[in-house]
């Protein structure tokens, strides 16, 4: 099974995805701020990110992080992880963003979720990109 | 490519577009964005120019002994000589332009003084042919002494009527000593003969007159320019004060959402975790305490959908003149409304029937976006399980309809609406007891923003409601809503 590193600052989100994803037999990682996120990542190269995308005193904390693995991937010529990125900002709210936005430049992911998280869909998106980590 | 306000939110801030460049001896210059335009300008005003000597030769060569050319005297081929230098040069400074090599090594404001004083010499071919005096000829220099004090500042500018002064009184001075012969285009059988030392004084006063105009014009030309450069820089400053102040707004939007909504998130998240375990490791719950999860998880998306909605409906208060109105495909924002509702439908053995043909209209899409989800999603609502809810958008579809009106309808045999508040059905929390208890969930403010949306655009609303056997809304937009954008401001800033 996979290792995967759910990235969000709310530790009540995190913990439920990380429970039932864990449940799935997946190995699982939390991190509630991205800084810390990037040290693990550096250390270890997880299968499957899942990424909040605004934290506290960052409101883009989470696009710059996408960004930053899409740079590291491609500056060492490694295959992209694939990124599910959550967030409580989606296509309900007036100027939130969805699957359309999704760009290599301005938003580098795999897939993109609300919240709350549905967890059969998480885990349905989680299960197709790492059988297929190139897609999304 | 999403043009949405969070791109600029996250990304780097745009640089800001302006005609006026950094300050430069303490006055604004027009950039080299406009100096680039306006030599490309100066370029094609030549080939005017220089098509026009060439048409006055030939009407002189051919009809010099008609009456048309009676007391003009064509002498000689000095207009087609003129024509071919000022080709070559035309043709030098266009390739200048268009190369952006060569333009590289003269800068936009080189090849307009380059082009400038050419110009000014070939004038003063002109003047000294058609008369330095006598005739209005030396007036040529007055469209580059007003262009230069549009372009440049006030001290730059100033050059422009120093070298046609100099270029002018060097030509009369010439002719007047002789170097020169004077020369007329008026013949000397109208006017008589040019007799330089019969004008005397009279000369000087000729010569000085020209100049003085032309400084006089320089200065009143070039002070208002500076007026209107100064004022143009204040607009533009106020303009970016404001787009600063809107993104601010937007931002604090973006995160209130974020920091009032996250909570909620939470809750229902830990809800979902317990209801998760329940199912898929087979721990046991109370039947209440299942049934408290569910009403605590009701609540918390009432309030999730409250914020939304509130906040959707502060965003329609945004001036339609900070916007960017443009072609909206109604059908296709129809179809990606159901698309989004159809599991919440399927779920209720609620079935969408949908007669959809492409229109478009002008605005702005989350605007329409809005009006059409909620009004879909309130059908769906308020439907009984395993109803049958109709969405329509065609052209003309509506009784009171015009032909070419886009008409949305949607269509439910849901709970209805009594009749005595039909009236009241748009307003801000606005909920009938059949509405609050078939869903406590709802916030009473869906319609609420269909209304301001309709207001926006002049959209009709008709509505026809019964009590238990369901409700049709139908969306009119007016005639010419596929028209320009500007008409759909001017709409906006008149019903405001």
């Amino acid at each position: 099974m996979a290792y995967i590193l759910i990235i969000d600052d709310d530790p009540d989100i995190a913990n439920a995805s990380a429970n039932v994803l864990r449940s799935e037999g997946h190995e699982i990682e939390t991190q509630l701020v991205p800084e810390d996120a990037m040290k693990s990542i550096e250390k270890r190269r997880p299968d499957l990110i899942v990424l909040d995308v605004m934290f506290p005193g960052d409101a883009s904390g989470g696009f710059e992080l996408a960004r930053w693995l899409s740079r590291k991937f491609k500056e060492t010529k490694q295959s992209p992880v694939p990124v599910v990125m959550v967030s409580a900002i989606n296509q309900k709210v007036p100027f939130g963003f969805s699957n359309s936005d999704i760009d290599d430049a301005w938003l580098p992911v795999s897939e993109f979720m609300e919240k709350p998280i549905d967890f059969e869909i998480l885990k349905s998106k989680v299960k197709f990109l790492l059988a297929n980590p190139r897609n999304g | 490519m999403n043009d949405h306000v969070l791109k600029e939110f996250f990304w780097e801030k745009p640089a800001a577009a302006s005609y006026i460049s950094a300050r430069s001896g303490g006055e604004h210059q027009m950039s080299d964005k406009v100096l680039i335009r306006n030599v490309a300008w100066y370029i094609r005003l030549r080939w005017i120019s220089i098509s026009l000597l060439v048409l006055y030769y030939a009407a002189s060569a051919l009809l010099s002994r008609t009456d048309f050319f009676k007391g003009i005297q064509p002498r000689g081929p000095w207009p087609l000589l003129l024509a071919l230098c000022l080709s070559f040069a035309n043709t030098v400074f266009f390739l200048f332009s268009e190369n952006i090599k060569l333009g590289k090594l003269f800068p936009p404001v080189g090849q307009l003084w380059a082009q400038i004083v050419t110009d000014l010499f070939g004038i003063v071919i002109v003047v000294h042919y058609c008369g330095s005096v006598g005739t209005p000829s030396p007036f040529l220099y007055v469209l580059h002494i007003a262009l230069a004090c549009i372009f440049f500042s006030t001290k730059t500018s100033l050059l422009v009527p120093i070298m046609a002064s100099m270029l002018y009184c060097g030509c009369v001075a010439l002719e007047f000593f002789g170097a020169l012969t004077p020369r007329s285009i008026f013949a000397p059988e109208a006017f008589g003969p040019l007799k330089y030392s019969v004008m005397g004084q009279s000369l000087i006063w000729q010569v000085t007159a020209v100049t003085v105009i032309f400084f006089l014009l320089w200065y009143m030309v070039s002070r208002l320019s500076k007026i209107l450069r100064l004022r143009e820089s204040q607009l533009i400053r106020a303009n970016e004060e404001t787009r600063r102040t809107h993104m601010e707004k937007e931002k604090y939007s973006i995160q209130m959402t974020h920091q009032l909504k996250s909570p909620l998130d939470a809750i229902r998240s830990n809800i979902s975790l317990l209801l998760y375990y329940k199912q898929h490791k087979h721990q046991e719950l109370p039947l209440e305490a299942v049934e408290l999860l569910h009403r605590i998880d009701i609540r918390a998306k009432g309030m999730t959908n409250l914020i939304v909605d509130v906040l959707k409906l502060s965003r329609l208060n945004t001036p339609m003149e900070k916007l960017t109105p443009k072609t909206v495909e109604i059908d296709l924002l129809v179809k990606e409304a159901i698309d989004e509702m159809k599991s919440n439908a399927d779920n209720r053995g609620i079935s969408i029937e949908t007669d959809i043909e492409p229109l478009s209209v002008v605005g702005v899409d989350d605007h329409f976006k809005m009006l059409i989800e909620n009004l879909i999603a309130n059908a769906i609502i308020y439907s009984f399980d395993g109803a049958a809810v109709r969405v329509s958008c065609r052209k003309g579809a509506h009784e009171s309809a015009l032909p070419g009106e886009a008409v949305f309808t949607v269509a439910d045999s849901g709970i209805g609406i009594p009749e005595d508040k039909v009236p009241q059905m748009f307003d801000d929390y606005f909920r009938t007891k059949e509405a609050i208890n078939h869903n406590s969930a709802s916030t009473g403010i869906g319609l609420a923003i269909v209304k301001k949306v309709a207001q926006t655009y002049g959209i009709r609303l008709s509505v026809s409601s019964h009590l238990g056997k369901g409700t049709t809304v139908s969306a009119i937009f007016p005639a010419g809503a596929a028209d320009t954008v500007d008409a759909v401001r001017n709409n906006t800033m008149d019903a405001e």
